[in-house]
């Protein structure tokens, strides 16, 4: 209950630290930022508006307070170049990132973890050689190349699905055109992480392998089905939640490359158009939300491994 | 985030603090009974087969960025329009043409130097900055230490690539802001590897034995630790090496990074998309597949030294 | 005289490392015989473990090779035996208690889920039967509160209460034979007794025979009627464990019975100061009469 406790409290001061470095990141721009925003032809007249509505004009700690109390109001600011609150603008938007990313960690989970295991059953063996070199090789794709080689591919020469959006744009349908969208950014997103996943829970596989009470489930004539995937994933499973959750951050950068690739109106693909566009407020937001998510990510995958692990708290051997 | 977790927010592939020497050093005034932990190591990673070729790969890709000046056939810069877009096996084109008619070849040697430089500098400067804050951190145990892994705990909850876009962004492209950008970034990563490996060791009977045998803190620190932090480190930055050179290169593609007409894998394979509706698939393929080959390059180098400085692993 | 239980005839096993190929184990015999106790004495890397192993046809395919030999149970060659017809002997007809009883559980499931898995494996039993069974094991192994360490994680036992429910683990479906690789080491000096005094009693009262596999002759003398001494993967010498102690016929073997009557002489002249009625380890009576 007090590690809860102490875990809940530090995920605070986290959140409070995550909010304090986005709202710095405003002063590392160089020079003016409202001058940065405009461009060198600006009235002083419209430097001074954007400074007052980015509160440039007042004291740092005043600035970080307002931020913040805008923050807690779910005020976030209003965007410099369309006519609209931060937070109507992403809201959506995160959605569409949200939808993509879950789609991805699906695939991640569903391929990684079982080559991993697969891999870790024949350890040393042809097939565990050569998926692991393979996903050694996978983690060190250039998300954005595969991407294009993707559509290259799959989507211009051989037609087979669509490469961009999320919808079909003339003839919009329901689920089935989303996940006919879907498929290829999703697959793409989850390229790396899947690697490492499938890597990672190889060794994590390997280590629970070896262990004393595996023999005993050998010695007392259990299956090998049994031990695996009962005995076996049962154990493995916390610490491969914890990597598994700590990748979650990789596919939200990743997913940045992908929108602007497949060109999914998600947040990733808004952050791409807000920095080419000097939107500060909507860049500052976006990030903001991308760090929340992830911090609210692992602090499930904990709770997760606190429910899955009887003795709560084990050391991750990952 | 706890402070036993591995530093895995990460696709790198050596995420854990790796096994590291923990074989003894011989005391003052004896003569070492065995070749020295160094010569142990080159002989044992040159027994890896993997891992030579790794490197002998890099060292190809470094040398021939250096000597671009000398090897690029055409300028990386200026183009010939009426060779746009002619394909891989061009007549004096090897690897054929981009969209501005501009050599792709020459490009990809003189991209290397920035694409190189853009991700092996900024570990290089963390590396000492990383060690000191891990060993301070992880040795002392204090306030101080407390407070850098507090510190590093808000860095850590933004995803890696995330922070490295959003601070490229606002510091505006180019290539000294890039490399600023990834260094801030590295730091928690970097840092906490160190960090952990100091308090592993710190834990060990080694140390124990030092500390009992009359070993001062200086010589505890220097002696014992140090090599293998860095080794730790060192195997770690190697992998991340190949991370940077996929991430900055993502940077330059966003339009974030190295500024265009300069040189750079990841600006010509983005120069690649633009192209790619016009079924020109050659001009996104290459650089990107450089850049896969010299990150899986730094992987599997940082693998094979990760052996190499197993002891368990070297024989005499 | 009926054959014995277990009967290894020339064993030999070998390992294929990076190094070259080890022998572990060459040429030995030894057999067990109906409701005996045989204990199998050596150093570690004399091939004691890896023979208990071989028995259960646990050594693992792809490094470990058994060269020659026959492995006897109830007069079936168990290295005929396919994989699955290994599976069904395993935890039915033939137990492991395992070396190191702190980790020989798994962590994530109970007591009373990992007896059940295993009784309901061998036997076809429902649930409620199955679950009284693993009771009747607990029970039988003398753990108290048995009804609610059913319910329990490994890691709510102490080392002795655990290891006791690796015994019950591997009675659970009444096997012919219990092997024992070093069933007392992890423990505290008191409680090995305790473990000790149990596995006699099993032994009385179910008639199981057991191999036990050990490097100290404490436990030897105090469970065993036979004895067969292993060094470097060979058989040294077999016999009854008096006549092995009065009057051992191997240098080795005599080397460490020497040493072992000293111990037995007063407490100031004890040549190893250790715990109360444990012996020297193996390797510790070797450096002394060597050394």
């Amino acid at each position: 209950m007090i590690a809860v406790l102490r875990r809940l409290g530090s995920t605070v001061l986290v959140l409070l630290g995550v909010s304090l470095i986005v709202f710095l990141l405003l002063q590392l721009v160089p020079g003016d930022p409202a001058r940065a925003v405009l461009g060198a032809g600006a009235t002083q007249e419209s430097l001074a508006a954007v400074r007052a509505q980015l509160g440039l004009d007042k004291p740092l700690a005043v600035q970080f307070l307002d931020y913040l109390g805008g923050l807690l109001r779910g005020d976030f600011g209003r965007s410099l170049t369309v006519n609209q609150d931060v937070s109507q603008l992403l809201l959506p938007r995160l959605e569409n990132t949200l939808v993509l990313t879950g789609a991805a960690l699906l695939v991640c989970l569903v391929v990684g973890i079982p080559l991993g295991i697969l891999a870790a059953r024949h350890q040393y063996g042809l097939f565990d050689r050569i998926s692991m070199f393979v996903a050694l090789a996978g983690a060190c794709v250039p998300v954005y190349w595969f991407g294009l080689v993707l559509v290259g591919v799959l989507g211009l020469s051989l037609d087979l699905l669509p490469t961009s959006g999320m919808y079909n744009s003339r003839n919009p349908g329901g689920f089935e055109d989303l996940l006919a969208h879907l498929v290829l950014p999703a697959f793409t997103a989850a390229l790396v992480p899947l690697a490492v996943i499938a890597r990672m829970s190889r060794s994590v596989f390997v280590d629970v392998l070896q262990q004393d009470y595996i023999r005993t489930l050998r010695a007392s004539g259990l299956s090998e089905a049994s031990i695996l995937w009962r005995h076996g994933l049962r154990n493995a499973l916390p610490p491969i939640v914890n990597i598994v959750g700590l990748q979650v951050g990789y596919l939200l950068g990743g997913v940045i490359f992908v929108e602007v690739v497949f060109g999914w109106p998600g947040l990733g693909q808004q952050l791409y158009t807000s920095i080419t566009q000097r939107d500060l407020p909507v860049v500052q937001a976006g990030v903001l939300f991308v760090a929340v998510a992830f911090v609210l990510v692992n602090l499930l995958a904990d709770a997760a491994v606190g429910v899955l692990d009887p003795r709560s708290r084990r050391a991750v051997r990952a | 985030m706890n402070e036993t977790e591995a530093p895995t927010g990460l696709p790198a592939t050596a995420p854990t603090a790796p096994e590291v020497a923990r074989v003894p050093r011989p005391r003052r005034g004896q003569p070492p009974a065995r070749p020295s932990r160094t010569r142990l190591a080159v002989r044992a990673f040159a027994r890896d087969r993997v891992a030579v070729v790794a490197l002998a790969v890099l060292l190809l890709v470094v040398l021939a960025s250096l000597f671009a000046p000398l090897l690029a056939p055409f300028s990386p810069t200026a183009g010939d329009a009426s060779l746009r877009l002619q394909g891989i096996g061009t007549p004096g084109h090897p690897l054929g043409l981009d969209g501005q008619g501009r050599d792709v070849l020459s490009r990809l040697l003189w991209g290397g130097r920035n694409s190189l430089a853009v991700a092996v500098v900024p570990v290089l400067v963390v590396f000492p900055i990383a060690l000191l804050a891990g060993l301070v951190a992880g040795y002392t145990r204090g306030h101080l230490g407390d407070l850098i892994m507090r510190l590093l705990d808000v860095l850590f909850a933004f995803p890696l690539v995330l922070l490295a876009i959003a601070l490229a962004a606002v510091l505006g492209a180019g290539l000294g802001n890039v490399m600023l950008a990834i260094g801030i970034t590295l730091i928690p990563y970097m840092a906490r590897v160190a960090y952990t490996t100091t308090v592993q060791e710190v834990g060990k009977e080694y140390v124990e034995a030092a500390r009992a045998s009359g070993a001062t803190t200086r010589d505890l620190l220097l002696r014992e630790l140090v090599p293998n932090v860095v080794s730790a480190l060192l195997v770690y930055a190697t992998t991340l090496c190949g991370l940077m050179i996929v991430v900055a290169a993502g940077l330059s593609f966003l339009g974030v990074g190295v500024i265009p007409p300069t040189p750079d894998w990841g600006i010509m394979t983005s120069d690649g998309a633009s192209v790619l509706l016009e079924g020109k698939f050659h001009v996104a393929t290459i650089p990107g597949l450089v850049i896969l080959v010299v990150a899986l390059s730094f992987n599997l180098i940082g693998d094979g030294l990760r052996d190499a400085l197993d002891p368990r692993k070297q024989t005499t | 005289m009926t054959a014995p239980l277990l009967d290894v005839q020339d064993l030999s096993v070998e390992f294929h490392t990076d190094g070259g190929v080890v022998h572990a184990v060459s040429h030995a015999d030894m057999s067990v015989p109906e409701s005996g106790i045989l204990g199998l004495v050596g150093e570690s890397g004399s091939g004691k473990s890896v023979t208990s192993l071989a028995v259960l046809g646990l050594l693992g395919t792809r490094r470990a090779r058994i060269t020659s030999g026959r492995i006897l149970f109830r007069g079936e060659d168990l290295l005929q035996k396919s994989p699955a017809e290994l599976r069904a002997l395993r935890g039915r007809h033939i137990g492991l208690v395992s070396q190191n009883a702190l980790s020989a559980l798994d962590p994530s499931f109970t007591i009373g889920a990992q007896l059940v898995e295993v009784l309901r494996r061998h036997q076809r039993l429902d649930r409620r039967t199955a679950r009284a069974r693993a009771l009747e094991s607990l029970q039988l192994v003398a753990l108290p509160d048995a009804e609610r360490r059913l319910r329990a994680y490994p890691h709510e036992l102490s080392g002795g209460q655990r290891q006791r429910v690796v015994i019950a683990l591997a009675l659970a479906c009444r096997p012919e034979l219990l092997l024992a690789d070093e069933p007392t080491t992890a423990l505290d000096a008191t409680v090995q007794k305790q473990i000790l005094d149990l596995l006699l009693s099993l032994n009385a009262e179910l008639g199981t025979a057991i191999l036990v596999v050990t490097h100290d002759f404490g436990v030897v003398s105090h469970l065993c009627r036979t004895v067969t001494v292993m060094r470097r993967g060979r058989v040294l010498e077999a016999g009854t464990t008096e006549r092995v102690l009065t009057a051992p016929e191997h240098p080795y073997t005599q080397a460490l019975v020497k040493a072992v009557p000293r111990l037995r002489l007063g407490a100031d002249e004890r040549a190893v100061p250790r715990q109360q009625r444990r012996l020297p380890e193996f390797t510790e009576v070797l450096t002394a009469v060597e050394g």
